[in-house]
């Protein structure tokens, strides 16, 4: 035998009008749970009966909610408010506030742009190129050039020679070398390719001159000015550190 | 917030009330008279109060949620559409309150009071009056062993006689899940009764 779903019964509890099904009047279990429904339900609807609210109902809820009632402002417009929010609000103070905010936008906008303006300022500041690098390393540099364009003056002259003693020319060479490398690889790393470009060429003569003999005939010398072209690297030299003078001047100033 | 003046307790003959229609104390209501919203109050707290009542199973919470739908409801007039009827648009959210309440009450726990069977007819048999009294006891345990949606669309069904689909449009759910609802209260409510209809 097929029993009936709680479903079934219950939806033949809310309508017994429609009839009962044989099924229920043959099976008693059906029966037992199908009156259970009607019994839940009768109670339920007998429970609820007809609440019947206390006679001084109205005025309490009024007396207790009337003070916390916002008045609500006429429309001058057709259209009606969309809440309290908007009657707590006259159409002119919302515009005040709309113009204010707009205000308020513009002037962060142009902080904005300004400190953006002076932050780059300060960027490119930093990042200046060597052309115009600080007081002390223009010092330096111009210090090594000098010695630099002293060593290859001393080499021009002992040209001139039978034979010239190399020892100091070479101790001098040997010693310019190594700030030479120094200063010509930070002239390449700060983008200063003319400077590195002749540092790159002093560098090779103060090689050859650090490893020569010590004791030099004149043909020797005469070779090497030629090969090297050390005039126009002596040249090249005292240009470079008269800019180095006129930036040194500007960086005082 | 604008607070308006302290209450004022205006004599509210029955001729009075049939001043304004429900449309025109809104729009009253709008137009910067709150005392406008009194008529309306009179005239629904009673349909709210037995809703209340049926759904938070005692007077005190159904006190409560009268207040707190007319309150709620003045606050949110501006989104009533006057075509509507008010006593409709009041009605759910007396609904709406009577959940939130039962919600509240689920996470305060029980008092001692709440616990106890109480007499509800005196003029029985002791024997009558015990039962009674346990039933009706056994009654409020169970519904509120019932989710808020459940006591609430059982309640709407079963005590208030409203249609399937009102439950579904006052509970904002489907129709489907309306009928969910109310089959899964019945059976919990079942369940939880059987015991006391053995002993009747």
């Amino acid at each position: 035998m097929k029993h009936l779903s709680d479903e079934e019964l219950y939806a033949l509890s809310q309508s017994p009008a429609g009839g009962l099904p044989n099924h229920l009047r043959e099976c008693q279990e059906c029966s037992t749970r199908f009156h259970e429904f009607v019994a839940l339900l009768e109670n339920a609807a007998g429970a609820a009966g007809t609440p019947r609210p206390a006679p001084d109902l109205n005025d309490r809820v009024w007396a207790a909610i009337r003070p916390s009632l916002p008045i609500y402002h006429p429309q001058t417009q057709g259209r009606r408010s969309s809440g309290v929010f908007t009657a707590w609000w006259p159409r002119g103070l919302v515009w005040a506030g709309a113009l204010a905010s707009l205000v308020l936008i513009g002037t962060a906008f142009w902080a904005g742009r300004l400190f953006e303006r002076r932050h780059r300022e300060t960027n490119l500041a930093l990042q200046a190129p060597p052309s115009q690098p600080g007081r002390v390393v223009l010092l330096v540099v111009r210090d090594h050039l000098d010695r630099s364009e002293r060593l290859l003056v001393e080499l021009d002259h002992a040209g001139h020679f039978a034979r010239v003693d190399g020892g100091p020319l070479a101790r001098e060479a040997a010693d310019l070398l190594e700030d030479n490398r120094l200063y010509r690889q930070t002239a390449a790393t700060s983008r200063d390719p003319a400077l590195a470009q002749l540092l790159d060429r002093l560098d090779r003569v103060l090689v050859e001159v650090a490893h020569e003999p010590a004791s030099l005939h004149g043909g020797d010398l005469a070779r090497m000015r030629e090969q090297m072209n050390l005039d126009g690297l002596l040249f090249e030299l005292r240009v470079m550190r008269d800019r180095h003078n006129k930036n040194e001047k500007e960086t005082r100033l | 917030m604008t607070a308006g003046p302290p209450a004022t307790v205006r004599p509210a003959s029955m001729l009075e009330l049939m001043d304004l229609t429900d449309r025109e104390c809104v729009e009253a209501v709008l137009n910067g008279d709150p005392d406008a919203y009194r008529d309306l109050v009179f005239r629904y707290s009673g349909t709210v109060f037995r809703a209340a009542r049926r759904i938070t199973g005692n007077d005190a919470d159904a006190d409560e949620v009268v207040q707190d739908t007319f309150l709620r409801g003045y606050l949110q007039i501006g989104k009533f559409e006057l075509r509507a009827d008010f006593g409709t648009w009041i009605y759910r959210i007396g609904v709406n309150c009577s959940i939130d309440l039962l919600r509240k009450r689920k996470r305060q726990p029980a008092s001692a009071g709440d616990a106890l069977p109480q007499a509800v007819d005196g003029a029985v048999g002791p024997e009558r009056l015990l039962l009674s009294a346990e039933l009706a006891w056994k009654r409020r345990s169970a519904m509120a062993r019932l989710t808020e949606v459940e006591a609430a669309a059982f309640s709407l069904r079963h005590m208030e006689d409203r249609t399937m689909d009102e439950i579904a449009e006052l509970l904002a759910i489907s129709l489907g899940a309306a009928k969910q609802a109310v089959f899964r209260a019945v059976q919990k409510l079942r369940r939880e009764m059987a015991p006391l209809r053995v002993k009747r």
